[in-house]
């Protein structure tokens, strides 16, 4: 840690100024990775593996019951189990010694004797949201790709894993969702469903890709729970690969401020998804000159009235170029 | 029909002219997806004429079939085609039909689904087997997906998509040359000179093995491939315009193991090996050659006003040699890069009480591309008759590091304190070695003239005071790099399963930088008869050499630039949930921040977000969202304001099965305004002196943007076997802006865009359905649009199709 704090207060004037602190970082990260495997692995509780899932520091209405098998629940709930969890991929749980219903919803024998007693066994829809979904991240937190879903957006605003999945009444095909992702996401994400109806927008609609090729639903560090690309760059340039780069001449702005400072992401009401309708005055709301900073102005032989002249029919390589720092090619 | 659908989607995709082979190899790709889809029928097939067994199924068997399943060998089977045509008639401008939906006539294969999953305790190779594929035939967005899964042995993932994209809107790089009176003749230009057609194929495959095991492996292999021709330009002396023909392919391979240390703590490794390669050559393209008077044609380029290419591009009905143009012009580039990554993760919850994420990644490109660019012509300012690049290089490099870690603290059954932590870094240092030979006329010409020959050294060159060195040998180096450490806390405190509240805080800390130092290493002039090369490179700081050429050795453009950037967050959320019939959040973020990077970076910031929902009755949802954005930033002569408002209504009524009716509205206002300085012999009204260069002006730039969207739309079945819908959407945009030049169109500033539709379907049997479909488009642009061609145009396009099921 001694690492991180030297990093803050590094001398703006040094030699290893523009040097980002790859080493420095690294070790930090490896540190903290150490002390949770540690910690972790000093825990004599853990060290074995648990019979429930909610085995920690879940409430359990289930504590002292015994597993009864699914060929019991099968006995009372045979509508959900043949209709609804036989050709679930959770049926398979059944094909590997575990229990079946019970890993979810708790070891049954308490519920059976008590003569079907709904306060013997784990009801979900009698849990809050965060802890609904802390059952089903028992097994599912090791997908790297749910593993940050408890500091998730999602999660902080109430939505669980069941406002999006259903283990007995899916109605997508994918990965048990309530409905098709699309639709699914529009249902709180009107505003997103009105940008990519605008004429020049991504193609969501008509299923080209999806939401969750950007935006990892089940959280991310990034804002708006953004998915990035290799080396960290911008989602964006998965497809828009010709973006990427490196340029030897940047345009500074397209990798600090990232596609959204000129375009917007869903759909627009303006050519090529941009921010204004004109591209001369996306051009000159920067390159306007700034007492104190070197961002180059428009020349004044750019005359703005002398004919109607797109800034980027001679700037061509806007993005980034290899041969021009005008970006002219 | 299965085959038979599936060899018409392999033998009907594109639309391109052409014989028959250069169809195939063209389909050669999009065949890979078809051919699964045969392989893929086969199997039902082939079971089908074994496997079907006599009256008296398993109750599992039966209730599978009800669910719209077969069961065939043990495997539940869900299968669709749909196969048909489009019939496509259009009015108006088919540049702008294009750009938007270039949806055109011919044979299709609409959609195609196919789900298989094995009866339980079935031993079968897969659990889960779902494939599906649409647009085949020629619509510009086709795409096949095919996943299949085996629980705690594999999932595989293997996806296809592929997206025309046509664009030609007559605004966007338009020279829109108008009536001159400095330029003889005048040659209009009303489109956009800046048309593409890209094509974009992207093929991914992830398999995972082992998944849920204590060690699992992951192997991803993806390949994005961008092509296309495109017209583009290039600056000089006068704009040219090139066909472009570009070609991008990002292959991605990528594997990695995860390990399961202890029980819910997974450590993860992944390699990620990412090749990119650019070849995008340019070559001169005609717009409007003229011939000289030796019969030379010459070519003047898109702007015909205001001096460009020259005053009189005419003398006697032949090219003015005295004018900028080109004689011919070719580049090429070969831009390769390889950026390797490697990436840790760790995933635990077995401390109790805590869950801990934590990801870091290392990245190290390395890109490089030659250029090879020759120019014939004239540049009439400097005298360039003639220039190369051949020899120069680029070179630059991507460095970054992007490590998080989250922590989530259960403190108690409803309480929770999440901590996360990001830093991103990057540093991108690049160079340019510019090897450039500029070629003038003979030193015994009055004037440079583009008919005139070139001059090899030693004979001594026409140079003016304008003129670049004969030798160009700079280099060129460029250092940008930025980090941002971000640590957000916030408590959470779940009052009970219906209400909920957090609190948090959020610090951002951003260091941009950026270093330029150009050198001449050196350049180069050689003597001339007047001197000129001489003084030019002596004012420069360059020496004389005794051969008598001049070289400039030493910096001449150097600069360094950090910015920090401190950013406050305070947030706070809620959301409320009275049962399954009504649910609403809210959320709230303040900003604000110590300093900028541009004139439009907000110091400032709110934002507010809600959502509702509420089910009155088990058929009826209705839904409310609102969306505030505001931004301002008012140092110096900024100015700086913007904000997106947005809010929306929807309702989705279903009474019963036969009727489903769905309506939404949504309205934004986008709106941002600064300060802008600009040079214009035309003053907007209110203009001053621009603060920081009071020799152009400075006024208030504004956008204001209103969008409208409606959407409704009824389904409902007539009768048993007849379902039809009906619907409309409508957009309507209206704004202002600041207007510059008075001549300028506004383009899509202004316009109405409607969509109403039709269809019906007809279930003739049990497994097929036909289906008739009508979808009208109509795009009307309201705002001044000068002399450029209307953008209008409505399109109906009929759909007649058959879909069998089973």
């Amino acid at each position: 840690m001694e690492d991180c704090r030297r990093e803050s207060k590094a001398n703006p004037d040094s030699a290893t100024y523009f040097r980002p602190p790859a080493r420095k970082w690294f070790r930090c990260f490896a540190l903290a990775s150490a002390f949770f495997l540690c910690s972790a692995a000093a825990l004599p509780a853990t060290t074995p593996p648990p019979k429930q899932p909610d085995d920690q520091h879940l409430a359990d209405p289930t504590a002292g019951s015994k597993f009864v098998g699914a060929d019991t629940c099968k006995g009372c709930h045979s509508d959900i189990y043949e209709k609804n969890f036989a050709n679930t991929p959770h049926a398979a749980l059944l094909k590997d010694g575990k229990h079946g219903c019970e890993d979810c919803h708790g070891a049954g024998s308490a519920h059976v004797d008590g003569g079907g007693d709904k306060t013997k066994i784990i009801v979900f829809s009698s849990l809050s949201p965060a802890e609904a979904s802390r059952r089903c991240m028992v097994c599912h937190q090791s997908n790297l790709e749910n593993s940050a879903f408890s500091q998730s957006v999602h999660l902080s605003q109430g939505v669980g894993c069941l406002s999006c999945h259903s283990p007995h009444h899916a109605a997508a095909p994918e990965a048990l969702l309530i409905k098709s992702q699309t639709q699914l996401c529009y249902g709180c994400h009107a505003q997103q469903k009105a940008e990519f109806a605008r004429p020049y927008r991504h193609r969501v609609d008509v299923g080209l890709i999806k939401c969750s090729d950007c935006h990892n639903p089940h959280g991310s560090f990034h804002d708006r729970q953004l998915r990035s690309a290799d080396g960290g760059m911008e989602v964006c340039t998965k497809c828009h690969s010709e973006k990427v780069g490196p340029f030897s001449f940047e345009h500074m702005p397209v990798k600090q401020e990232g596609c959204g400072g000129c375009h917007t992401p869903h759909g627009s009401t303006n050519p090529r998804q941009l921010r204004v309708s004109q591209v001369n005055m996306l051009c000159l709301q920067c390159h306007s000159p700034i007492a104190n900073r070197d961002t180059p102005e428009a020349p004044s032989f750019h005359n703005q009235s002398a004919k109607y002249q797109a800034c980027t029919l001679c700037h061509t390589q806007i993005h980034g170029s290899n041969f021009d720092e005008f970006f002219f090619r | 029909m299965r085959a038979e659908s599936a060899y018409r989607c392999c033998s009907t995709h594109g639309q391109k002219p052409g014989g028959f082979l250069p169809s195939l190899v063209e389909a050669m790709p999009e065949a890979i997806p078809c051919l699964i889809l045969v392989l893929l029928c086969s199997i039902p097939l082939h079971a089908q004429g074994a496997g079907q067994g006599p009256t008296g199924r398993p109750a599992d068997v039966e209730a599978a079939e009800m669910d719209n399943g077969k069961v065939i060998n043990n495997y539940v089977i869900r299968q669709s085609v749909e196969f048909g045509g489009r019939i496509t008639s259009l009015n108006g401008s088919s540049a702008m039909y294009d750009t938007l939906l270039n949806e055109q006539s011919g044979p299709r294969l609409f959609q195609q689904s196919l789900i298989i999953q094995p009866m339980a305790n079935t031993r079968a190779p897969f659990d889960n087997l779902y494939f599906e594929s649409f647009g085949w035939g020629g619509d510009p967005s086709n795409a096949a997906r095919l996943r299949i899964t085996k629980r705690g042995l594999y999932n595989l993932g293997v996806n296809f998509r592929r997206d025309q994209n046509y664009f030609d809107y007559d605004l966007l790089a338009n020279p829109l040359n108008l009536a001159s009176t400095t330029a003889l003749p005048t040659i209009y230009v009303n489109n956009s000179p800046h048309r593409m057609y890209l094509r974009r194929r992207m093929y991914d495959l992830n398999l995972t093995l082992l998944p849920q095991h204590t060690f699992s492996f992951r192997i991803d292999f993806s390949r994005n491939r961008n092509e296309g021709p495109s017209f583009s330009s290039v600056h000089q002396g006068t704009e040219a315009l090139l066909n472009q023909q570009f070609s991008t392919t990002q292959n991605t391979l990528r594997f990695g193991a995860a390990w399961r240390v202890l029980h819910r703590t997974t450590l993860t490794f992944t390699e990620s090996l990412q090749f990119l390669k650019n070849d995008t050559d340019d070559t001169l393209a005609t717009f409007n050659t003229v011939l000289a008077a030796n019969g030379t044609p010459v070519e003047f380029g898109l702007p015909w006003l205001g001096g460009s290419p020259c005053a009189s591009p005419l003398v006697g009905g032949f090219a003015n040699p005295s004018c900028n143009g080109y004689l011919s012009y070719t580049r090429t580039m070969r831009y390769r890069n390889y950026l390797p990554s490697e990436q840790l993760n760790l995933a635990s919850s077995s401390i109790p009480h805590v869950d801990f994420t934590g990801r870091f990644m290392y990245s190290n490109a390395d890109a490089n591309t030659p250029l090879a660019e020759n120019f014939d012509g004239l540049i009439s300012r400097s005298g360039v008759r003639q220039s190369n690049t051949n020899g120069t290089t680029a070179h630059a490099s991507w460095v970054s590091e992007d490590a998080d870690a989250g922590v989530t603290v259960h403190l108690g059954s409803h309480l929770r304190l999440v901590e996360t932590f990001r830093f991103y870094a990057y540093r991108i240092p690049g160079t340019m070695n510019l090897l450039q030979n500029n070629f003038f006329n003979l030193s015994t010409a009055t004037s440079p003239s583009i008919l005139g020959p070139v001059a090899i050294y030693p004979v001594p060159p026409l140079h003016s005071s304008s003129s670049p060195p004969d030798v160009q040998n700079d280099v060129y180096n460029r250092f940008v790099q930025q980090s941002t450490k971000t640590n957000e806390l916030s408590l959470h405190y779940d009052v009970s399963r219906h209400f909920g509240v957090r609190l948090g805080y959020l610090y951002r800390n951003i260091f941009d930088a950026h270093q330029w130092l150009s050198t001449s290493n050196p350049d180069t002039y050689y003597p001339d008869p007047k001197g000129t090369s001489t003084t030019t490179c002596l004012a420069a700081g360059g020496a004389v050499n005794p051969d008598g050429t001049c070289t400039v050795v030493g910096p001449f453009d150097n600069e360094n630039e950090p910015i920090t950037i401190q950013q406050h967050w305070a947030i706070a959320g809620a959301w409320y949930r009275m049962s399954e019939k009504f649910r609403v959040d809210g959320e709230l973020r303040l900003m604000s921040a110590d300093n900028y990077l541009t004139r439009i970076d907000p110091r400032s910031e709110r934002q507010y977000r809600a959502n509702a929902s509420f089910t009155p009755k088990p058929w009826l949802t209705l839904a409310a969202n609102l969306n505030l954005r505001e931004q301002r930033n008012l140092t110096q002569d900024f100015n700086y304001n913007a904000h997106v408002r947005n809010i929306g209504f929807s309702a989705i009524a279903s009474p019963n099965r036969r009727l489903t009716v769905d309506a939404a509205y949504n309205y934004t206002n986008t709106a941002q305004s600064n300060n802008l300085c600009y040079a214009g012999t035309f003053v907007a009204p209110g203009s001053t002196p621009c603060v920081n260069d009071n020799t152009i002006n400075e006024v208030l730039g504004f956008y204001s943007n209103h969008t409208h969207y409606g959407s409704a739309s009824v389904m409902f079945k007539p009768v048993h076997r007849v379902s039809a819908a009906l619907g409309y959407s409508i957009i309507n945009v209206d704004g202002s802006e600041l207007i510059l030049n008075v001549l300028q169109p506004l383009g899509p500033l202004s316009y109405r865009y409607h969509q109403p539709l039709a269809n019906i379907g007809v279930q003739l049997t049990k497994q097929i359905e036909f289906r008739a479909g009508w979808n009208y488009y109509q795009y009307n642009e309201n705002s001044f649009i000068g002399p450029t061609a209307p953008r209008y145009f409505h399109a109906n396009l009929t759909n007649l199709s058959l879909k069998y099921s089973f």
